[in-house]
Order: structure tokens, then sequence, then C-alpha cells
């Protein structure tokens, strides 16, 4: 269930770009509620239930939040529907707001994506090439960063051994300040090793290249065109007004025509592309199964 | 015309009494293979640096180094990046990148080749490592002998030939040593770049270098074939510390040669293999029919009834642990006893649970099953494997007070520092900061920084790591002098000479439990490949050796 992440670097990014902007540019409540779908089934396939499941716990009090949060601040509308703490509350907040909760929800859970499928080596590819010491600078920190993890709970359990914690909040922040500090000595240390290493192996010399191990198949050449087309026609049909609402003080009718159903069907099979490719590639596993 | 050449180099420290380096002649071909030796401090890392321009330490220079007959300084800084290669010590440090095959092209990069260039030249390293499994992995997920494994190979993806290493295994157990030792001595043979490496493990580099030099104080105090070097410093012991670094072959040999009772004209052996069949013929055909039982024994009576007399302060009982819910289980139903005063050793490969199973008993973690018992008021205190952990203020002086302020006790807090101080010789570092201190002297900082907690029982998680056989040696001294102050010990160790000459008790953790426990020498002499130097030697030949001093020892009764 790998077909989407080892496709080219280039194609994730346009993809990512492309469905979140769109995703960004088209408030309409059928457009997110696709997007959010498609995201999620395609979070399923990367991290299984589980792992989706737990992003759920975070998304769904923040949409709730905002949706139920516009209409007792919002007033704006014409379709009343009753008071509330002194409040009326209005069909068209309530929808607003219901919408903006999902917008948000969609975005989040695309991010969630992102940032499973595009890790730091095609990020760092993507970028290197104008700014190849910045690239190095974010490679080496991506080192870093699991060693002083590493390095600062062996300094927490060696000090927890020598003097057990103090409860209060000062002798906590004390006990913290003084790890911090014996981290950023004992690193230091380290660093000069590895300043000597870099140097050794010829760092500064020139202007560097960076090395990455990514080729652009024709399946990558495939994608992008697909991937140009639909969300060309969905760009081409979202400048027409299709795809988008206004709330206020009237609700636009949901459905605008043929022209719009379209433009749904167009942008679903956008959203679902990752879905359908993993799951298209974990169809194949299967069948060889039961061939063999 | 050779590819280095030293001539007359001197070299000293800003601020320094003496020089680093004085006058240091030597010359090395293309292709061969040099060892560097010399008790710690003498300036061997000072000299490896002077062949790397890029790395030249700070100080006043005196003398040329060439290589291939052009003064250092004048070659371009491609050519010496390049062309030289230079691994440093410690595993960790030296990576810079994320991923192992970034880490790989780090060099190539610099020197802006393209793509398709480095492509070649990574694969074609990774594949003579044998890194293929691991090729696409993370850095941090490596274990330290895939990461300095990894060091040596993205030095030699530039395809240097001269290749320098600075004590590459001094970090490592001596499995992976061993292995990077053999990649050096492939890269040597099969690639014919040349190699100058200091180390302190010379039992496995003795017999792969052409040539050995010693330095002492800065000086080459000699040179020659490792043979040579051995015999030079098998008759005048004193002439350097690294005789006790020695392989054991040559140390049992060359003492009998000393002590008569092996010819003086021989040369001295220094593999296992040539021992073997030297003390063979040394003692005899009659050797074999009193050779050691087949049996491995069991505890010895005498073992048996001394312990029971010591009190048991720290126990575990059937401890089961593991780090995550579907993780491996670590331990599996494990029981130890540590006993009042006793030194106890335990061993086991890589991974087989020996640093979890201090942790679980100085509660730093918790066991899954099982119970972890102390006698009571009991302080137990560990040396982790990185003693910088310990340390968090910026003179050992200060962290030593903090310690005797914890530790309770009526005393006066700096006169308990002083004395302690004194006692693991730490007087003069007092006022050093802790990461400024050398291998040996940060080892006995921690250990005095967890005295002046009034510790009883010391867990010392492989103790021995980075130092030479002298460091060694005065270790063993001062947790000599601890036991004797009733102070129990339990060390985890891949020492094997170590636990065999200083340990009351060993024992085998394999598979999440411990499978043998004994005395030492039951111990040693019932293992027939998990045992030390000399008692590969001699084990099967005279029972119950297994350090050389007993070997020597056993050899001239006869």
């Amino acid at each position: 269930m790998r077909y989407f992440e080892h496709l080219h670097p280039l194609c994730i990014l346009l993809y990512f770009i492309a469905t979140i902007g769109l995703t960004l540019t088209c408030f309409h409540p059928v457009m997110l509620l696709l997007s959010i779908l498609g995201a999620f089934s395609f979070l399923l396939r990367l991290k299984g239930a589980r792992g989706a499941a737990r992003h759920l716990r975070f998304v769904l009090p923040l949409f709730l939040l905002v949706a139920v949060g516009n209409p007792l601040i919002n007033h704006r509308g014409v379709t009343l529907l009753g008071m509330l703490f002194d409040q009326w509350i209005t069909l068209e907040a309530i929808c607003y707001g219901v919408t903006a909760g999902l917008s948000l929800a969609a975005l989040i859970l695309w991010f969630a994506c992102y940032s499973e499928v595009m890790t730091s080596d095609k990020f760092l590819y993507l970028f290197g090439k104008a700014a190849p010491s910045s690239a190095l600078l974010v490679t080496m920190a991506l080192q870093l960063v699991p060693k002083l993890d590493r390095q600062l709970s062996q300094i927490r359990q060696c000090q927890e051994m020598l003097r057990p914690e103090k409860k209060t909040l000062g002798g906590k922040l004390g006990t913290a300040v003084r790890h911090t500090s014996t981290l950023v000595g004992w690193s230091m240390e380290n660093a000069v090793e590895q300043a000597d290493s870099m140097k050794a192996r010829g760092y500064g010399l020139r202007r560097r290249t960076t090395f990455h191990l990514f080729h652009f198949e024709t399946r990558d050449a495939c994608f992008l065109a697909g991937l140009l087309a639909l969300a060309g026609a969905c760009v081409i049909a979202r400048s027409f007004g299709h795809g988008y609402m206004e709330f206020y003080p009237r609700m636009d009718a949901v459905i605008t025509g043929d022209s719009g159903i379209v433009l749904y069907v167009l942008f679903a099979l956008l959203a679902f592309l990752p879905a359908i490719l993993e799951g298209r590639e974990a169809w194949r596993w299967r069948s060889y199964g039961l061939i063999r | 015309m050779a590819l280095l050449r030293f001539d007359q180099v001197s070299f000293a420290y800003p601020e320094a009494g003496r020089r680093a380096l004085d006058k240091v002649s030597f010359s090395m071909e293309e292709g061969e293979y040099i060892v560097v030796c010399g008790e710690s401090g003498c300036g061997k890392t000072t000299l490896l640096r002077q062949a790397k321009p890029e790395l030249w330490p700070a100080g006043a220079r005196e003398g040329t180094v060439f290589y291939r007959e052009t003064p250092l300084e004048r070659l371009p800084g491609e050519t010496t990046a390049m062309r030289i290669g230079y691994v440093q010590q410690n595993p960790e440090n030296q990576i810079v990148t994320d991923y192992v095959w970034h880490e790989l092209a780090f060099g190539l990069e610099n020197m802006a080749l393209p793509t398709s260039a480095v492509r070649r030249r990574v694969s074609e390293m990774a594949s003579f490592f044998g890194m293929e499994d691991w090729f696409r992995k993370k850095t941090c997920e490596l274990s330290g002998g895939q990461k300095q494994m990894l060091n040596l190979a993205s030095v030699m993806a530039m395809s240097p030939e001269l290749l320098i290493l600075d004590e590459p295994t001094s970090m490592l157990d001596p499995l992976a040593a061993r292995n990077l030792l053999q990649a050096v001595a492939r890269i040597n043979r099969e690639l014919g770049v040349a190699v100058l490496l200091c180390e302190h493990r010379l039992e496995d580099v003795f017999q792969t270098a052409d040539r050995a030099l010693l330095l002492k104080k800065g000086r080459v105090l000699s040179q020659g074939t490792p043979e040579e070097l051995a015999f030079a410093l098998q008759k005048d012991p004193e002439a350097s510390r690294i005789y006790l670094g020695l392989p054991g072959a040559v140390r049992i040999f060359g003492e009998l040669q000393r002590k008569g009772g092996y010819p003086a004209d021989r040369k001295l052996p220094l593999s296992i293999r040539d021992a073997r069949r030297e003390l063979r013929g040394l003692l005899g055909e009659r050797a074999g029919a009193d050779g050691a039982s087949t049996e491995p024994r069991r505890r010895t009576a005498f073992s048996e009834a001394r312990d029971k007399k010591r009190e048991t302060v720290l126990e575990g009982r059937e401890l089961w642990f593991r780090y995550s819910e579907k993780g491996a289980d670590v331990l599996r139903g494990l029981s130890f006893s540590l006993r009042q005063g006793e030194t106890a050793a335990l061993l086991g490969g890589n991974g087989a649970g020996k640093s979890t199973l201090l942790k679980l008993l100085c509660g730093v973690e918790k066991p899954l099953r099982g119970k972890v018992r102390h006698k009571k008021g009991l302080r137990v205190a560990m040396l982790p494997q990185s003693p910088q952990a310990l340390f968090v203020y910026d003179t050992l002086r200060e962290d030593l007070l903090d310690g005797a302020r914890t530790g309770d006790g009526d005393a006066d807090p700096s006169e308990r520092v002083a004395g302690i101080a004194g006692r693991l010789e730490l007087t003069d570092k007092l006022d050093s900061h802790p990461f400024d201190l050398s291998g040996g002297e940060l080892q006995r900082a921690a250990i005095a920084r967890l005295l002046l907690q009034n510790a009883d029982v010391l867990l010392l998680d492989e103790p021995t790591k980075g130092l030479d056989a002298y460091l060694k040696q005065e270790l063993a001294r001062v947790l000599e002098r601890l036991t004797e102050d009733g102070i129990s010990l339990l060390l985890v160790t891949h020492d094997l000479e170590f636990a065999a000459a200083h340990a009351r008790r060993c024992a085998l953790l394999f598979d999440g439990r411990i499978v043998s426990e004994d005395e030492p020498h039951a111990f040693f002499s019932g293992n027939r490949f998990y045992t030390t130097a000399a008692g590969l030697i001699a084990g099967d030949l005279l029972e119950g050796a297994v350090t050389c001093e007993e070997v020597i020892g056993r050899c001239m009764e006869r």
C-alpha cells in the first residue's frame, strides 16, 4: 500500500497544493464534505483504522466548537429559529458554522496526510536545489532531534536516580533548567566532533549539490497529466462561481445547475485519488495471494 | 616515493608546558598498514591530526608533513578532503545527516559531484560494506557498530588513498569492534588503501598491521613489525604502559621467556592459534592427558560456602520486562542476587538485556512482573554508559559538593569532597569542567559522585569502555578499594579479561535469563569459546587457568 508514497516528490507536492488549495477556496458544504471523506479514506489507508481514529479525536471537538460557536456569536441571516441565552439563533449562522467547521477539519486531515507522506528527504529534494546549505541545516536538525531526545532522557533518568524529584513547581522548574544546561553542554561537546567530521569530508570547499534517490517514471508523468486535467477543470468550474456559497443574509442553493454537479464529481475524483490508487495496490496484493 | 612522510614534526598546544609531539619522523608507503600505539595522552591523536590539514589543532607547529612529497599545506583542499580520509572515535558525533544513503553521499555532495556519479559511488560502498539492508534506514535507528561502519563507509565513498582512524573501536563492544577492524583490513588488502590507525585493542590489530609505531610522550620510541615491537616491549615492560594491552599470547610467552621458561631465541606467537601450538610443545604431549574435564563444572564447593556467609543486599526475583506492550521480552523471569561486598560481573551479547537489568535493579525502570528487593535502607546507584549525564554544574567541585549535600551525614560537605577526591586521585581536577576530563578521569569522577550519595551498591554499566589497558588496571584498583570498604559492585561488561581478573562471580545473561553463574575460574574454563584469550590458549591444557598470570604461573610450576 505504498503507491502514492512512492510517486515522485513533485507529483506528491502538486497533488497536495491542488487539493488543499481547492479546499481553501471552495467554501461549500458538499465540496468540503467530499474533501474530508477523501482525506479520511487516505488516512485510513496510510495509518489504519486505529491511527486514523486518533486524528478524529482531535478533529471532532474542533469541528463542534466552530459549528456550535458561530451561531452563538454571529446573528446575521434572515431565518430566525429562536432565542438561546437571550441571543437570536439564525439558520444561516448555523449552516455557516457547520461549513466553517468542515473546512477546518478538511484542512487538518489533509495536512495529517501530507506530513505522513511528505517525509523530510522528499521535502529536501524539492527545495534543496535552491538553497543547498539551508537544506543541509534542516537535515542536520532532523538528525539532531532524536539524538537530543535520547540524551535528555538519559540525563533525566540519571538525575532522578541521584535526587528524587522535588514535587513543587519551583523544584520541577529548577531541575528542568539544570537538565537543559547539561544537555546544552554535552551537545556542544559533540558538535565540535561533528564539525570536524564535516570539515574532514570537504564541507565548505565548493557549493554543495544535494543527492537524492528519486526517479521520474512514466507513471509519474501519467499521474501528473491526470492531476493537472482534474485540478484544471475544477479551477475553471470554480472560476465560474460553482462550488462556493454565500450564507448571509440569505443562503444560496446548494446545487447550482448541471455544471455544479460536474464540479462535485471531478472534485470527488481528485479527493479520492490517493485512496483509489492505494486501494488498487492493496487489491493487487490480495489477488496475488489468491493466485498462489 | 613515500605516500606520507613526517619530517621532524613537532607540535605544542597553546600554553602547554611541553610539546605534544617532539621531532617525529617516519614515512609510510603506498598501501601500508601502520598501527600507532602508546598510552593515553601520549600524542597519538595529535600525530594523526597532523596528517589531515582540515583537522590541524591550533598551536605551534614545526617540521613538515609530505603527501607524495608535496607539503600538506600546499595541497589543494579538494585533494586532502578526497584523498585523506579520517574516522574519529565517537560513532554518534560524526554523523551529519538523517538517512544512511544521505550520509554516504555527504562528502561527495561537498565535492559538488553530479547525482549520477554520487549514486554510483554510494551504491558501490553500500555493497562493499554489506549495508543493503539498512541503506534506507534513518541514522538514529542504527546500533553503535553500524554507525561507526557508516562513518567508515562514508569516508571510503570519497575513495581516499590514505585512511586515518583515531581509536575507531573504543566506543564499541568487542564484536562490533572486530567487525570494524576486519572491514579496515579488507579495505587495506582488497582496495590497497593505506591505513594509519591508532588503537588500544592490540589483540586484533597486531595480526593485520604491517608496521607498528610506539609513541611515548610525543616521541617515537620504536618502530618495526608488530612482532619486533612486541619483542622489544617484552624485554622492557617498563618502557610503556601499553605493555598491559599487548595480545595475551605475547604477554604469556614474553613473560615465560624472561623467566627462562621459554627459549630466548624463539619468535613470540601473536595469534591464539600459534600460542596454542607453542604451549602444547612446551607442556609436552602429556598435557592433553590431564586436560580439563569435558563436563563444565557447576559451582565449586568452596565458592558456595564462602558466598553463603555473605548477606544478600540486592535481589531480583523472576523479573520480566519489555519496553512496550507489543515489544519483545527483554528479561524472561530472570533471578539474580548480589551479596554484601562482592564484585559480580554480568556478561552477555548485545541486546541480551544487561543494561535493562541494571535499570530495574536501581529502580529507574519497574519490572513488568517479579520483584526487586533491597536490604532495608540500602542505597543503589548506577554508573551509566555515558557518565556525562551525571554532571550538571560547571566544575567538578560543585557537582561533588551537591552530591555531598544531598547524601546525608553530618560531616562537612567540602571535607567529604576533599576526602573522596583524594581517594580517587581527582584532587587536581576539581576545578575543571566535567566535560573536559579524559575518559578515565570522567569515570572516576562519576564514581566519586555516586559514592558521595552514600551508595552501598554500585551498578556499573560498561565501566571499561574506552579505557586503555593501564587505565583499566587503575579502575580495577579503585573498585578493589571500594569492595574493601564493604560496597557491593555489579558490573555489566563485554570485557572478559577484566571480568576474569577482577570479579568474584561471573554470570552469563542470554535470552533474558541467567544461564550460568559461577566463580570466574569455573565459569570461564567451563566455556569453550566465550572466554578470555588466556582461556582460549590454555583452557583445555591447564585446568582453570583464565588469566595470563595464571597461565604463566602454572607453566613455571612444571
